[in-house]
């Protein structure tokens, strides 16, 4: 059979739209012998697999059908023991970005890449970063890849971002604790932008970065909601840097806490910190 | 702590009166700390998600407490913000001073970020139920409200009855080395009233909704009214279908009973159809183990064949041996748990405090991790990671879009 004529053939015999279709265990284990045809077909049925999924507002049975198919196989190959037909899948998803597709198409295939992508498709990956549509999938999918390849991608694309994505790419540095990145993002904790400075602060103190604690700390020495936030950031550094053994500098993030937070309305802060202290003196 | 000079409420309203033109409620902290009584117990409340559940939630806050409500916050109340008593964003409502406790009725995608949010700014809250969407969500809310010492309470309440009081004695004692006990419910979970609706055409947005911002840290995806208000629970972006709605409400009380509160299965399978990406469909039933061998059954009834791989057994005095059972009947009975307003009060921890609610509602988010890869999953309870299968651990963090996150 020609590779369309196959697919036709599985797409028809593939229930949908939802899972209320597959009524019983038989039909249950047909999903799953059509998950594994689809994978023995090639990357070419694969991408076939692709062309059918359209953006929602066109959609059709066999969309509906084929993304259910796909998602299907994402997850078939996901699981323990299947390492190179998940590599398979993600790299033959990765290359249907590649082709012209639209951008709610290609946040279909983002968001399956999102369960089964490896370091080795990160720089595709990459390449969205720059996208206003498909920023948020694309690094949500490099921060579940996590590691070194992820993480260069957003700092090589940090200082061309602007607005939404730029902040995106901060999040997700923070998200992935790059310390490579705690100059770009000490540098960001000084922003005109609040959300830009609030992001950059808590990123700093999520990868517990012995060289943020002034930043935190004057970061935390403002009014409203940010110093809300910083103030949670100078509490989780303070964490981090315990954990990590610079007791030190956690002392010094709780005492000034405390010096400073002599307000009633944030004794609670104020507690927390005496607390904290007492702890990394025991 | 330096003593405040103690303020009559009256004098303090009428030294403002000039400034202010809105009733105040002096904050707390103004007229109180520790060792000093407010010349009112009467608290600022607000809440945050004013839909179906939003009443009641806040009423059951409101519960053995003197609470005037002071704000009202929903992404629909776009055309009536006025960032006095109606908000559309809540982290305007969580910057007044005057506001002690949050009621938190949204969808559960929010739960967590709101959850914790409310404890850095210093609030006590009661969370409807599921208490998140995923599970490091629940770590990151046990974190939060242990950093700050708040009282957190979830909005179910089955545990309260301390129902199977003497297994729970026997499962707390530490006698019983080997659990053969297996509790199965049945039916009760609305999945396919939960179900979702797959293969959404864009709709145009009301005008009255901030739909950014009720996506916040989920996908920003072309409105449907069937992404909103009840239905959301069919969707994964934002809940988790049937046993999301139900499941929190059915297994608390069970994992009281069993003394689960501190931990979590280790084997989880689920007999189901392959999941949708989407939407929340069809499952049968999910079996999970403990590591002392205690098995809890979810059977839905709702599809396949019912779960018959083993009988209910009950956790039995004769499980114990003599001497054990002489052991058990010195020990003390399980104490009252502690309701919200008594945690308020005396700030210690509520009966569903956050532990208790992340391994309650970890219950589900593991049920759905078996449903939604088909396969048999083996979880570190004390880690809080599946093991050896790193696309199922993809779904116990999951990232979230800008710039929210834990």
């Amino acid at each position: 059979m020609k590779p369309n004529e196959q697919l036709s053939a599985l797409i028809k015999r593939f229930p949908g739209p939802s899972n209320h279709a597959i009524g019983d265990d038989a039909a249950s284990k047909e999903v799953q012998s059509l998950v594994a045809e689809l994978l023995a077909s090639g990357d070419e049925t694969i991408g076939d697999l692709v062309d059918l999924i359209v953006e929602p507002a066109n959609s059709t049975t066999e969309d509906a059908k084929a993304r259910f198919l796909l998602h299907a196989a994402v997850v078939s190959v996901g699981g323990p023991g299947k390492e190179s037909q998940r590599k398979q899948l993600a790299a033959a998803l990765t290359a249907s970005l590649a082709d012209e597709v639209s951008r709610e198409v290609a946040a279909c295939l983002i968001r399956e890449l999102q369960w089964i992508a490896g370091a080795e498709h990160a720089t595709a990956l990459g390449k969205l970063l720059t996208d206003e549509t498909l920023c948020d999938d694309a690094a949500r999918a490099l921060a579940n890849i996590g590691g070194e390849a992820a993480a260069a991608q957003l700092r090589e694309r940090l200082d061309k971002a602007e607005g939404k994505q730029r902040l995106t790419i901060l999040q997700h540095l923070g998200t992935l604790r790059d310390r490579k990145s705690a100059e770009a993002l000490q540098t960001a904790a000084a922003d005109a932008d609040a959300q830009v400075r609030i992001t950059a602060v808590w990123a700093l103190a999520n990868m517990g970065e012995p060289s943020a604690v002034d930043v935190v700390l004057k970061a935390a020495d403002t009014e409203g909601y940010e110093r809300v936030q910083n103030t949670k950031s100078c509490l989780l550094l303070a964490e981090r840097l315990a954990e990590g053994g610079h007791k030190n500098d956690a002392r010094k993030i709780y005492r000034s806490l405390q010096e400073t937070r002599s307000d009633a309305s944030e004794a609670y802060v104020r507690e927390a910190a005496e607390r904290k202290l007492a702890a990394t003196k025991s | 702590m330096p003593s405040k000079p103690k303020t009559s409420r009256r004098k303090f309203l009428q030294a403002s009166a000039g400034a202010a033109t809105v009733f105040t409620i002096v904050p707390r902290h103004v007229l109180g700390g520790p060792g000093q009584t407010a010349p009112s117990d009467t608290f600022g409340g607000a809440l945050i998600g004013c839909g179906g559940r939003g009443g009641g939630t806040y009423g059951e806050m409101c519960k053995g407490l003197s609470v005037q409500q002071l704000a009202q916050c929903d992404v629909k109340f776009v055309d009536r913000a006025d960032n006095k008593m109606f908000y559309t964003d809540f982290r305007r409502v969580l910057d007044r001073k005057d506001i002690d406790l949050i009621a938190i009725a949204t969808p559960p995608h929010w739960h967590a970020l709101i959850s914790i949010a409310a404890a850095e700014a210093g609030k006590d809250v009661l969370c409807e139920k599921p208490m998140t969407r995923f599970i490091a969500e629940g770590r990151a809310v046990v974190a939060a409200f242990e950093r700050y010492n708040r009282i957190f309470q979830i909005g179910t309440f089955g545990r309260f009855g301390r129902p199977g009081a003497q297994t729970h004695k026997i499962m707390a004692s530490g006698l019983l080395k080997t659990c053969e006990g297996v509790h199965i419910k049945r039916g009760g979970l609305k999945v396919k009233e939960w179900s979702g609706t797959p293969n959404l055409s864009p709709q145009p947005v009301p005008k009255n909704l901030d739909w950014d911002m009720y996506c916040g840290p989920s996908p920003l995806k072309p409105f449907d009214g069937r992404r909103f208000g009840g239905t959301h629970r069919g969707y994964w972006d934002y809940d988790g279908g049937g046993l999301g709605d139900m499941g929190q409400h059915a297994y608390d009380p069970i994992q009281w009973t069993f003394a689960k509160d501190h931990t979590s299965p280790v084997e989880i399978e689920a007999h189901a159809p392959p999941a949708h990406p989407e939407v929340t469909g069809l499952w049968g039933w999910v079996e999970m183990k403990y590591a002392d061998g205690l098995t809890l059954v979810m059977d839905s009834g709702e599809w396949g064949k019912a779960y018959d791989r083993q009988e209910p057994r009950e956790v039995k005095l004769s499980d114990l041996s003599v001497e054990d059972q002489e052991k058990l009947k010195a020990m003390p009975e399980p104490e009252p748990l502690r309701t919200f307003a008594e945690a308020v009060k005396t700030r210690q921890p509520a009966g569903g405090h956050p532990e208790a609610a992340h391994r309650a509602v970890t219950l589900l988010h593991l049920a759905n991790l078996a449903i939604r890869t088909g396969r048999k999953i083996k979880y570190d309870p004390v880690k809080e990671q599946v093991i050896g299968d790193d696309e199922a651990n993809r779904l116990v963090n999951q990232p979230m879009r800008a710039p929210w996150h834990l």
